[in-house]
């Protein structure tokens, strides 16, 4: 066992320093266990007396994929722990927060992706309401500021009996979670400030319904697009938006990622058109939108795109934002299609030389949306 | 707010302080970086530090003081825009390096570190020596980590507490 003598030498080395860090000042060790997946932080409180309810100050709720692992002690009893299954996430989590009792958990991330074995007899229904009374403690009592979740069972997490409800959330991040008759409803959120989707399923008509505060930065990525592919008809996260009276929330956007990604730009907005009558609406209600790609993607080969006509009238005044610098239209190639979209924004007091066409874009798919390099930044300020 | 009165910044002469190390050595440290320091940025907005005055810090040492100062110094110009909205990804990613780096350090050295970040509350290198040590009990059982730390042995005493212990938490050992 190489370790064990690296151990020893570590050990001799420190020696001088002896019980130095468990002598730490109590601020500086919770932020320690707050950095640290929640099991690991448990553990610890074996160390030293001290340390034996640290634990419980913890200000983090954090499950991350787990390996094998074993600790004999010296009275030669071993403790093996394995990956999270159902079971053992269930029992785990339970115990923490019921024992943790009301300490303060500003945040909640639930990022053990794929359990592991049997679902040990939980329903598909049961995970769900598990999963989710997690999330509202987390909110409700340790009043948090960030919550992510990436976590599966088999199938994806339904959050549909999930009420978001929270003053302090500030940042949310959804990972393979599924919406099936519900809206995504964060108007309880008034902190909100970014919420990001990323491979989301979301089967509801009526898409988001934000508080009337929030300038959140919304991404949606990756399989969030799956909606518009599998309901075949003009469905589309613009019909969504404009079918939900959400001009208030569409008002406080400066930057918007819808299905495809960003950059480091500045704010643009990206989204896939699958009829004009929406794209007018987004437009109409995005005053403070500066870039604008429109990226028209299988759908030109696929879906022969419908333009109705009657919702939208050039008769109208321009409406387009004056922010408005740059429109991007990104194509297989420049046909009939491409052109009546420029008619239709120059009609909308677009002018014509603030219009790029980009031709010869690959036709979309996942790789694609992999290129977002904000995720470290992701909850930087929520340390 | 951080950075009071440096305007541009860069027009020439930033305002300088003086920090005096416990064994007396003197450091000369842009106001800017050294306000990063909470309990220095009230002296150094009331003026302090400035000519030959100089501000004592007791508790530090020169060794660890210049350490500190190497993390402000780099740290400054980002804390300065206001957690940078607008630093690219290259500069985001010149700082990650340097403090990985910069926490690659002995222990002993590591433990002054923690306290001097402690009381001069410093945040971000508070977060960042607290995810170091987090780093070194990460995945690791209880008996690794108190070699790793250099937790004296535990006295039988304390072994059947801590067997007492393990049993009690065994939900956190499934």
């Amino acid at each position: 066992m190489p370790n064990r003598r690296e151990a020893r030498l570590s050990e001799a080395a420190a020696s001088g320093d002896e019980d130095r860090i468990s002598a730490l000042p109590d601020d500086i060790l919770h932020l320690v266990l707050s950095s640290l997946p929640s099991d690991d932080a448990v553990r610890t409180c074996v160390l030293a007396k001290r340390w034996s309810h640290l634990w419980k100050s913890a200000r983090a709720l954090r499950i991350y994929p787990r390996k094998s692992s074993s600790d004999v002690n010296a009275s030669h009893r071993t403790w093996t722990w394995g990956p999270w299954t159902p079971q053992t996430l269930r029992i785990f989590v339970h115990h923490l927060l019921l024992l943790r009792g009301g300490a303060p958990l500003d945040v909640c991330d639930i990022a053990c992706g794929e359990l592991w074995g049997e679902s040990g007899g939980m329903k598909y229904e049961e995970t769900n309401q598990t999963v989710g009374l997690w999330i509202r403690h987390a909110m409700m009592i340790g009043r948090a500021r960030a919550l992510r979740v990436c976590f599966r069972d088999g199938r994806r997490l339904c959050l549909d009996k999930t009420p978001f409800v929270s003053e302090t959330l500030r940042t949310v991040e959804l990972n393979d979670v599924t919406f099936y008759d519900k809206s995504v409803d964060f108007s309880r959120c008034p902190a909100l400030k970014k919420l990001k989707m990323n491979g989301c399923k979301i089967h509801g008509k009526r898409i988001f319904q934000m508080s009337k505060l929030v300038t959140a930065n919304v991404t949606l990525e990756g399989l969030c697009e799956d909606k518009c592919t599998h309901h075949g008809h003009n469905d589309s996260w613009l019909d969504s938006y404009s079918g939900s009276g959400n001009a208030a929330y569409l008002e406080s956007l400066p930057s918007c990622g819808i299905c495809c990604g960003s950059n480091n730009h500045g704010p643009v907005c990206f989204l896939k058109a699958y009829n004009f009558g929406a794209l007018v609406y987004f437009l109409r209600c995005s005053p403070i939108l500066q870039k604008l790609t429109v990226r028209i993607g299988n759908c030109e080969t696929r879906h022969p795109v419908v333009n109705r006509g009657d919702n939208y009238s050039p008769i109208e005044q321009s409406l387009v934002s004056n922010e408005l610098k740059v429109v991007e239209i990104q194509c297989l190639q420049q046909n009939a299609l491409v052109e009546k979209l420029i008619t239709i924004l120059v009609d909308y007091g677009v002018q014509r030389e603030q219009i790029n066409i980009e031709q010869n874009l690959s036709p979309l798919s996942l790789s694609g949306y992999e290129t977002w390099s904000d995720d470290d930044e992701y909850y930087s300020d929520d340390y | 707010m951080a950075a009071p009165e440096s305007g541009d910044g860069n027009n020439g002469a930033a305002r300088m302080v003086t920090l005096i190390s416990s064994d007396n050595t003197r450091f000369e440290v842009e106001a800017a970086a050294a306000s990063l320091s909470q309990t220095l940025q009230l002296t150094i907005l009331d003026g302090g530090g400035g000519g030959g005055d100089g501000i004592p810090l007791p508790n530090v040492d020169s060794a660890t003081l210049s350490k500190v100062l190497e993390y402000c110094i780099k740290h400054a110009p980002a804390a300065a825009n206001g957690g940078a909205p607008n630093a690219t990804a290259v500069d985001r990613a010149e700082l990650e390096r340097f403090d990985n780096e910069f926490v690659n350090i002995d222990q002993s050295v590591l433990y002054s570190l923690i306290m001097a970040a402690h009381n001069l509350e410093i945040e971000g290198l508070q977060s960042l020596v607290a995810k170091k040590v987090a780093d070194m009990i990460k995945g690791k059982s209880p008996m690794e980590i108190r070699r790793t730390l250099g937790f004296p042995d535990p006295t039988p005493e304390e072994q059947a507490e801590m067997n007492a212990h393990m049993l009690e938490y065994g939900w956190a050992y499934e």
